[in-house]
């Protein structure tokens, strides 16, 4: 009797759990319809939350003061800069760049966010301030000469999770395996070590790492895509993609965007045809 | 946009989900071998007479017990490289949990070892059982009931462990849970249903070893 | 092996930076414990087994699994944004919290009915008995037990590594990916072992001069 008394209250004890979180669930609904809109806020705190990412060179990194530099960061303070704001970046991993949108605990990313179509059921866009090309990077040695060559079960394709490979690649090389490491770094080094056949990075980075390791690595051309990359936003604020949207297309119309480009990245342009 | 729990994301993805817990039991199962195999050579050398061997064994038990297991996941996959020495994912995972859970396993069996006692030995001596008979119908069983309930945790602590090889790209169900949880962004659900997996098949586990431990020694408790 | 003698620095950084978090999660862990350990001990079937509940789902998923529902997935939930300190922090609490439960548990029931009788005789009440008779008692038990989930949650911090939180884990990795040799992981692993042993030799001390101290 006492044994079925304890199980009881477990039963309770788990029941009224689920019903709380349940109804936190519902209390959020979807995750949009906000209050105050997003640009009035900002104009009015003199605050723009930024969310990006670090240890991505050029784009983003950390300096050893702790202080945030590169292309996106310089961006971010131009955009506060219009809106009479102070920026205050938020730093998360490259997988919880959506879910701060999802929770618009930060006002909009820059963080060399591609465009595609599961995430941006997620979040919104603005258009394209950047669309690197994205080349594969295979060992020096290794026989592989061209993209269709690697389109074969014998092939590991390695990415770092939080980016947009998962969704690329299966369409692109549907025979190949993937495979997912926690970061860039680790798919590097599975890379180096043999574990994966290939890894796929923008154009930029490849020639970091093929400088950083001389003779080892190579990259196959043509570049298997161009980057989509845009600010991104959370849904269902109009006025605040409107203003951020119209922003990025007068930031590339008046060669500030060129300018940017050419102090982080080194030459080339932002935008490729 | 989206809720904070989608039920459906389950369904769409249950191929992927069950073929991530297969691919855990299945490190689990390779995992708790190793360790067995490992606590055993472990225990073998600490209670061995040579002193070299001897401190051979106490150095890998404590050596084990006191540094993190993502080390050795870590270690045997990207570091072993730098000599030389490449093992796959899996073996590499099997192998750090396996040297793991052998250094706690070595100490189990010590204890056990320890609790049935010289008297027995020396009984079984004096009833004419050679070495091997008395290891095999006296002591062993003996160590086995006495050892049970704590290898029974070993094995659970191992089979959670298995979750560390998602970082070197097992595809084992935390690993897919992130690959699920990259592409959908539905982190709450994904490693909500995650967890209760894991969950269930601890308390299962937990509950058989519970009836084992019943059936098999209970009749047998308090004789010795 | 001397390639990896400029980082030794920046590794023992790391070393700190591990040593930091344990402890944090270790107090957050003893108020969890206290807390939910008076629960447990209650006389509230309910509050025992929520208590319970608590205390086997953290035992019975991984703590990589945890730290991925704190920090990927409570921010959806609670709309905050934890960084991987904080979320590392947060789950290893949380993970040190349900041990640590047992820990108290035991401490308290290891002072026996007689001591709570005398207590009562005494005219002490329920909170006066716990703060003056038992918990003086019960620290004997619960403390060589806190010093145990300590090493557990060193050991555990490593874990946080992989939501990027840099510890002396990530740092021995990132030398490594710089230098392509074992050493830094090498001097990683004698860092964790020199802080877990040195803590587990002071927990035997502790232990044995509580078995041998006034009964």
């Amino acid at each position: 009797m006492r044994g079925r008394r304890r199980l009881a209250s477990v039963v309770v004890v788990i029941a009224v759990l689920a019903a709380v979180l349940v109804a936190i669930d519902l209390r959020q609904g979807p995750v949009s319809g906000q209050n105050e809109e997003i640009l009035q806020k900002v104009l009015r705190t003199h605050v723009l939350t930024v969310g990006t990412i670090s240890g991505n060179p050029p784009w983003s990194i950390t300096k050893p003061n702790g202080e945030l530099d590169g292309y996106d960061i310089a961006i971010a303070k131009l955009i506060g800069h219009d809106l009479n704001a102070k920026v205050n970046f938020v730093v998360t991993s490259g997988a919880g760049r959506i879910p701060a949108l999802q929770t618009r605990k930060v006002d909009l990313v820059l963080a060399e966010l591609n465009y595609t179509g599961p995430r941006s059921l997620a979040v919104a866009y603005t258009q394209v301030y950047s669309n690197p090309i994205s080349q594969f990077l295979v060992r020096a040695s290794s026989p592989y000469k061209t993209i269709e060559s690697l389109n074969s079960p014998a092939v590991t394709l390695g990415y770092a999770l939080g980016g947009n490979e998962a969704q690329i690649w299966p369409a692109m090389l549907p025979n190949a395996k993937l495979q997912a490491f926690t970061t860039v770094a680790d798919a590097e080094q599975a890379l180096l070590s043999g574990r994966v056949t290939a890894t796929g990075e923008t154009d930029i980075l490849n020639r970091e790492l093929i400088k950083a390791h001389p003779g080892l690595l190579r990259a196959i051309n043509p570049a298997y895509i161009k980057g989509f990359v845009g600010i991104g936003l959370p849904y269902g604020d109009f006025d605040w993609w409107l203003w951020l949207d119209r922003w990025v297309a007068y930031f590339n119309y008046t060669g500030q965007n060129q300018k940017l480009w050419d102090q982080y990245m080194g030459g080339g342009s932002p935008l490729v045809p | 946009m989206t809720s904070l729990f989608d039920p459906g994301l389950f369904w769409r993805y249950r191929s992927v989900i069950v073929a991530g817990a297969a691919t855990t039991l299945l490190l689990g199962a390779c995992s708790v071998a190793a360790s067995f195999v490992f606590g055993l050579a472990g225990w073998l050398l600490k209670a061995s007479k040579l002193r070299a061997l001897a401190w051979v064994g106490g150095a890998y038990v404590e050596a084990l017990r006191n540094t993190p297991d993502l080390l050795y996941i870590y270690g045997l996959y990207f570091g072993l490289v730098t000599i030389g020495v490449t093992f796959s994912a899996f073996t590499s995972a099997v192998l750090a949990l396996g040297i793991q859970g052998g250094a706690y396993i070595a100490e189990i069996i010590r204890g056990a070892f320890t609790a049935v006692g010289h008297e027995q030995r020396v009984a079984a001596r004096a009833l004419g059982l050679r070495p091997w008979k008395s290891l095999a119908y006296v002591e062993l069983p003996q160590m086995l009931r006495v050892a049970f309930p704590a290898l029974g945790n070993q094995v659970i602590s191992t089979l959670l462990g298995t979750a560390l090889a998602s970082v070197i790209a097992v595809p084992e169900l935390t690993y897919q849970s992130q690959i699920i949880g990259d592409s959908t962004y539905q982190y709450f659900s994904v490693f909500s249903v995650d967890a209760v997996i894991y969950l269930v098949l601890v308390q299962v586990l937990t509950r058989l070893f519970h009836l084992i431990d019943h059936l098999w020694f209970g009749p047998w408790r308090g004789t010795v | 092996m001397a390639r990896v003698l400029p980082y030794l620095g920046l590794l023992a950084r790391g070393a700190l930076i591990t040593l930091e978090i344990s402890a944090l999660s270790l107090a957050c862990s003893l108020l969890i414990g206290v807390l939910v350990g008076l629960v447990a001990t209650s006389r509230a079937a309910a509050a025992r087994a929520a208590a319970r509940v608590y205390v086997e789902v953290v035992r019975s998923v991984p703590l990589l699994v945890q730290i991925f529902f704190v920090y990927y997935g409570l921010p959806l939930m609670f709309r905050l944004n934890l960084s991987p300190y904080q979320a590392a922090t947060i789950a290893l609490a949380l993970y040190g919290g349900a041990y640590m439960v047992e820990a108290v548990r035991s401490g308290i029931q290891s002072v026996g009915k007689p001591q709570w009788e005398a207590a009562r005789a005494l005219g002490l009440g329920y909170w006066r008995t716990m703060a003056h008779v038992v918990a003086p008692q019960a620290i004997r038990v619960t403390l060589p037990a806190a010093i145990g989930i300590f090493i557990s949650l060193l050991k555990g911090s490593s874990v946080a590594s992989i939501i990027g939180f840099v510890e002396l884990l990530q740092t021995a990795i990132n030398i490594r990916n710089s230098i392509f040799s074992l050493s830094p992981l090498f001097v990683a692993g004698v860092l964790y072992f020199l802080m877990c042993y040195g803590l587990s030799r002071f927990g035997g001390r502790v232990e044995r001069r509580f078995r041998y101290g006034a009964s």
